[in-house]
């Protein structure tokens, strides 16, 4: 492993995962100066179950719930922000619990934006917009969909907010949520940590750090993934799925957002396909795509990829082949679930273009429309 | 939005588990006044401890608690199960009613709860693990060997702590807990 010359890492959030993980946050917003929350959980089939066992873990304990708001979520948008700031408000809440993935943890994200800074969230949309620590965060993962739930990022409108403020203060991984998760929930949110992760390893943001947490989370998912995929329920796959899937997020909160995530946005944009899909066939075609012009993989995210066996059973050469037959190996076993290619999930040639076009737009860091073409190329045909 | 939907929750109790716990914490309390005047090792570990020093091991926030202290000749002495108006250097907490319930249903043993961070010690660390040390012999004492084997870090052998010795002074620990003294 390389020394790097310099670098800079943001440790957080907390994590607290295993055997009654849920009835550790009473202590934990105690630690906080805190003890009435205002607990977010998405509206729907399973919601009953997940407010009573959220319920019951707090008992016992000197926490009061503000309110449980477990109302529909449809989408991150001003509107439902600043109703459910006003509710914070109304109830005197002091700290946030969101319970869930996706849209709702954003929602909760641009909440504690609006109460601590005290002005609409969507003013705050950009880059280091927030001046201030905002108010304690616990993020309870049903399954972490859009990868930004445990990072340092909200959207808001379709416009994005980027802040260290913004990573959730604890991540509390239990089981009687993680298990309620449902088979394409569980598949999109492996396939975007399993993006994240191996981005932020190859980002120029590389660093030792960036390599613990990618190399955790990467193992975890080519061990887990399909087991989970294949049945949500497990306990055991779907707590290292969420623990996969926020450790990646750590990764991805402290470098830059890559390629293949770009592009995967612009995809979803236009086509209505959810990104995680996307985004692992892109990574997967920009693994390709580097052995083919020779760039290569580096040595440690070849380990994390193929794992210690069939890294150190490879020759030096044939390493970062090894590494991409695991990820190969890990997308058939989740079976039919996973796509060959862009072009079976109803990808247009045309659209490839304008997702180009988009991506480069998108991307603050100058991606080459060139080799943007070449990967989505690449993922379109799944050769 | 119509806020009266959402209205605040005060979370219950849960009362039958606290028994459970207060019920094990009284037992063990008394056990280790016990096997303090049975025990050579615990004597010792009792021996060791300041003057006046006394723990209370119990469930945060809201109890059951168990104090336990030493006596002027260096003995343990159970000194009940309300901690208030007591000067007590040594405060060990669970953090909540489940993670005890982990501990004393033996799914956790203590060394391995406290590697967890299930454990809040508010004192000194080094008493903080005698007093483990302590536990652990009680309960090698207290349950049979399948399960006090789970519940302590390493189960004493036959060189350390003899059947005779342990049954013999099972019965006794057991004789005078029930007693009390």
């Amino acid at each position: 492993m390389q020394s790097p010359n310099y670098y800079e890492f943001l440790g957080r959030p907390k994590m607290i995962s295993g055997k009654r993980a849920l009835e550790q946050i009473p202590l934990e917003l105690e630690g906080y100066g805190a003890g009435r929350p205002l607990i977010l959980l998405q509206g729907g089939a399973g919601s009953r179950g997940q407010a009573d066992t959220i319920t019951k873990a707090l008992y016992d304990s000197s926490l009061v719930i503000g309110a449980l708001y477990d109302g529909a979520i449809a989408g991150s948008t001003s509107g439902i922000a600043s109703e459910l700031a006003g509710l914070f408000r109304a109830r005197k809440c002091d700290s946030i619990i969101a319970i869930g993935g996706g849209a709702l943890v954003d929602v909760a994200k641009c909440v504690n934006m609006e109460v601590a800074e005290k002005k609409p969230a969507l003013g705050l949309a950009g880059e280091g917009k927030i001046s201030r620590e905002l108010k304690p965060m616990v993020l309870v993962p049903v399954a972490l969909v859009s990868g930004n739930e445990a990072a340092n990022r909200a959207y808001i409108d379709g416009l994005a907010c980027i802040s260290h403020f913004l990573s959730p203060d604890v991540v509390v991984i239990d089981h009687r949520m993680t298990s309620t998760a449902e088979t394409r929930p569980t598949l999109y949110s492996g396939l975007t940590a399993l993006a994240h992760a191996v981005e932020a390893a190859i980002s120029v943001s590389a660093n030792p750090m960036i390599d613990a947490y990618a190399y955790a989370s990467l193992r975890l998912l080519c061990e887990h993934l399909p087991a989970a995929v294949k049945k949500p329920s497990d306990k055991k796959s779907s707590v290292a799925v969420a623990n996969a899937a926020a450790l990646a997020a750590i990764a991805f909160s402290n470098a830059p957002a890559g390629m293949a995530h770009y592009l995967a946005e612009a995809l979803a944009d236009g086509t209505g396909i959810d990104p995680g899909i996307c985004m692992g066939l892109l990574v997967r075609a920009l693994l390709k795509t580097r052995i083919v012009e020779k760039k290569g993989i580096r040595e440690e995210l070849c380990l994390a990829l193929a794992g210690p066996g069939m890294f150190s059973a490879a020759p030096a050469s044939g390493r970062a082949k090894a590494a991409l037959g695991a990820i190969d190996g890990t997308f058939a076993d989740l079976g039919g679930m996973m796509p060959g290619s862009l072009r079976e999930i109803g990808v247009t040639q045309q659209r490839l273009n304008e997702a180009v076009r988009e991506a480069v737009k998108a991307s603050p860091s100058k991606l080459s429309a060139k080799e943007c073409m070449a990967v989505i190329g690449r993922a379109w045909n799944g050769k | 939005m119509n806020y009266d939907r959402y209205p605040e929750i005060k979370p219950g109790r849960k009362t039958i588990k606290r028994i459970y716990i207060a019920v094990m914490l009284f037992v063990v309390g008394r056990a280790i006044q016990a096997a303090c005047r049975v025990d050579e090792t615990v004597k010792k570990e009792f021996k060791n401890l300041k003057d006046g020093f006394a723990f209370v091991l119990g469930v945060h926030p809201y109890g059951p608690w168990m104090i336990v202290g030493r006596d002027a000749k260096g003995r343990a002495k159970y000194m009940g199960w309300n901690p208030e108006g007591k000067k007590i250097p040594l405060k060990m907490s669970i953090k909540n009613v489940e993670s005890a319930i982990l501990v004393f249903t033996f799914q956790e043993s203590t060394a391995v709860a406290f590697a967890r961070n299930r454990f809040v010690v508010d004192g000194d660390l080094i008493d903080a693990l005698a007093v483990v040390r302590v536990l652990d012999l009680v309960e090698v004492y207290l349950l049979p060997k399948l399960i006090a084997a789970l519940a302590v870090k390493r189960y004493p052998k036959w060189s350390e702590l003899s059947p005779v010795r342990k049954h013999v002074g099972r019965i006794v620990i057991y004789t005078r807990a029930l007693l009390g003294f």
